[in-house]
């Protein structure tokens, strides 16, 4: 009898460390957003090996293109719902297409963890769906770390003139104006002009720059103009005391340049984080694909993963309300640092994971980027000013 | 007899559509039907741009279309309903047609297609620019109804097209064809003959905007966000353009099948070829354009010799 209960409890526990669950992802893995869309699958997959591997949770993943587009968004998350039965989606990662994604999700209920989709309209458009877990900063987030950084250089080197060079679309010009005001009320005088992104030709304005003779070169942009901005900026004479960017990737290779030298800008992460977790990532990364990435979008995939594997063996089953119960009380180190959801800061979604305080600002320096601020983060002290001359 | 060959292709690829909801598809119904729902909307901007390239104008302007429709239908919807603010949506990429073409259309060819090419990167610029628009941030819609009905923006795209379908079947066998195909032809020519080439023209372009200004107006309702390079992209206008071209320019047929298999085909290729779709999905397109110049239409009309 006895050893009747004990194979019964041996099955029972071998059933529930084998918890198969079917997971969706959904990714930008064409188009203009593919660059972040593999790097965050690459992540992802490597968490479900190593999930996988332990035997306590076996996570199925099923992969789908969403093509940086909401009509090609759309018919694939449908699939997923209808012809694959998932229960969890990952994904989200342009802003545009996971509002599309908005209505869908709302009329198939999964449970939705989101890994990008940092504007504030999306958090509008997931208002009150109880399945919704956001991974990533908001973009007011985002704002207030880069101003951070903004006043420090203010305090610190004396720094008063901003000169904004940004790209017309979406991405540089949403909240354009509300930065000038807030970088207005950290005491800086601001000029501010708009590009076109890869039009190539910034002399123009660089050259009336000059004349404003600014002591920053705020540039907010896309990484294919990233090259011809340093380039010009030196050929127009420009002298800022920091050049200091913010694309969504920064070009491949970039630091092999030297005119990438003392170049700054901000990120979520950087292979040469020193926390334990981001060695871990690294070490696991480089084993499985050959390389290291720089791409913050590769850890946050596999962030998401291991939180839903813990949360799965926390909750014990494979019910997508009761992993959302588990991982709304989840606390876990990750790559990025601690992480644990909470109400977002305009209260309007419940599950908010990271905030402004895993960004963190560094400086191309000897070909590589070193974090440089905030000081508990920094690894080499900001070069400022930086030397921008043509050699 | 022409007419008589083609028309039950049209009504067999119509009838297909509007009973799609209906039919026993399993566990790809629901897919199938968003997919469907595109193929619709992109086929009749196929089709609305057929409609004008018959005249001989290479229009690059449908993105401007559609994105006013989209813009119009979405900003109106949450004051006056669906229905009203699609027709105004349609109305406002009209009223661009005839702003458009009052100005452009004494122009030919490729002069016309970068004169259509500006107003559109024009347009987005508003788009962005203006506050009411949402400006970069883009502008969240409602869906269609209020969302009660979850069939609603299937079937709002089921219209878009039927309507397309009837206008391109009226302007092929009506009069107002050969008036299209001898300004398409010779101009001068035309004109001799009484074409009124300008009026032709404007009424191509003006009805090719409706329908464009219809299917972005649909389109908002079931992605329910719109941003500038969304919805005034200058991809809409080139699927706009490649779709007659793979199907069979100047007729009715060949945007329908052109729509259909090209829009089907890229949603297929992507389900079971994933990383990498694009280059089958382009090697077919170059094959088609290279060994059938009359699109895929062409293979029926070798086939009735």
């Amino acid at each position: 009898m006895r050893k009747a209960l004990g194979f019964l409890v041996l099955l029972a526990g071998l059933a529930w460390a084998q918890t198969a669950l079917k997971v969706g992802v959904i990714l930008p893995l064409s188009g203009a957003s593919a660059v972040s869309g593999k790097a965050a699958l690459n992540g992802i997959q490597l968490a479900a090996d190593e999930v996988n591997a332990t035997g306590k949770a076996k996570l199925e993943l099923v992969v789908v293109d969403d093509g940086t587009d909401a009509a090609k968004a759309v018919p694939a998350f449908t699939k997923l719902m209808t012809v694959d039965k998932v229960d969890i989606v990952i994904g989200g990662l342009v802003s545009g297409v996971t509002f599309a994604l908005s209505g869908p999700v709302k009329q198939y209920g999964p449970l939705f963890l989101v890994i990008g989709a940092a504007s504030s309209v999306v958090e509008q458009a997931f208002e009150g769906y109880p399945l919704f877990f956001h991974y990533h900063p908001w973009d007011y987030h985002n704002v207030a770390a880069a101003l951070q950084f903004f006043q420090y250089l203010n305090r610190e080197h004396g720094a008063k003139k901003v000169a904004i060079l940004y790209e017309d679309g979406p991405f540089g010009s949403a909240g354009i104006g509300v930065y000038k005001q807030q970088l207005e009320k950290l005491g800086y005088q601001v000029q501010a002009e708009p590009y076109k992104t890869g039009s190539g030709q910034f002399t123009a304005i660089l050259t009336r720059f000059r004349a404003f003779a600014p002591d920053i070169l705020y540039w907010i942009g896309y990484d294919v103009d990233a090259l011809p901005i340093a380039t010009q900026a030196r050929q127009v004479g420009l002298r800022p005391k920091l050049i200091y960017g913010a694309p969504p990737s920064w070009p491949i290779g970039f630091e092999r340049n030297p005119l990438s030298n003392d170049v700054a800008g901000m990120t979520a992460w950087l292979p040469t984080l020193s926390n334990a977790e981001s060695r871990r990532f690294v070490e696991a990364y480089r084993k499985k694909y050959g390389e290291v990435t720089e791409e913050y979008m590769a850890p946050m995939g596999y962030t998401i993963v291991k939180s839903l594997a813990l949360a799965v063996e926390k909750a014990g089953s494979n019910d997508k309300n009761r992993i959302a119960e588990a991982l709304a009380t989840l606390r876990m180190n990750t790559p990025f640092g601690p992480l644990a959801f909470k109400p977002s800061d305009t209260g309007k979604t419940r599950y908010q994971g990271f905030g402004a305080d895993i960004w963190f600002q560094f400086q191309y320096l000897e070909g590589s980027r070193r974090p440089v601020f905030p000081k508990d983060k920094a690894s080499r002290p900001l070069r400022y000013p930086g030397e921008y001359y043509l050699r | 007899m022409r007419e008589l060959s083609h028309l039950p292709f049209l009504s067999f690829f119509l009838l297909l559509f509007a009973l799609l909801p209906f039919l026993p598809l399993g566990i790809w119904g629901a897919f199938l039907l968003d997919v469907g729902f595109f193929i619709q909307l992109f086929t009749a901007m196929a089709l609305s741009w057929d409609l004008v390239a018959r005249t001989g104008q290479l229009s690059l302007a449908h993105g401007a279309f559609f994105g006013l429709g989209a813009y119009g239908a979405g900003l109106l919807a949450p004051h006056v309903g669906t229905l009203p603010a699609l027709v105004f949506g349609a109305f406002v990429a009209g009223a661009g047609a005839l702003l458009l073409g009052s100005v452009t259309l004494r122009l030919h060819g490729l002069y016309f297609a970068i004169a259509s090419l500006a107003f559109s990167e024009v347009l987005r610029t508003l788009a962005l620019k203006l506050a009411f628009t949402g400006g970069p941030i883009g502008l969240p819609v409602p869906p269609p109804f209020g969302g009660v009905w979850p069939l609603a923006a299937y079937y709002l795209s089921f219209g878009v097209l039927l309507l397309a379908t009837a206008l391109s079947h009226w302007a092929e066998w009506s009069p107002f064809r050969l008036a299209q195909a001898a300004t398409r032809q010779s101009e001068a020519v035309a004109r001799v003959l009484g074409v009124r080439v300008v009026r032709v023209k404007l009424w191509s372009l003006l009805l090719g905007s409706l329908v464009a200004g219809l299917s972005g107006g649909v389109y908002g309702m079931k992605t329910l966000f719109l941003s500038p390079y969304d919805a005034f992209s200058l991809g809409r206008a080139v699927e706009a353009l490649v779709i007659p071209i793979f199907g069979g320019l100047y007729s009715t047929l060949g945007p329908l099948v052109g729509g259909v298999v090209l829009v089907g085909l890229e949603q297929a290729l992507r389900l079971w070829i994933k990383e990498g779709y694009l280059v089958v999905y382009g090697a077919i397109l170059i094959l088609v354009i290279l060994f059938l110049p009359r699109g895929l239409v062409g293979l029926l009309g070798r086939r009735r010799g």
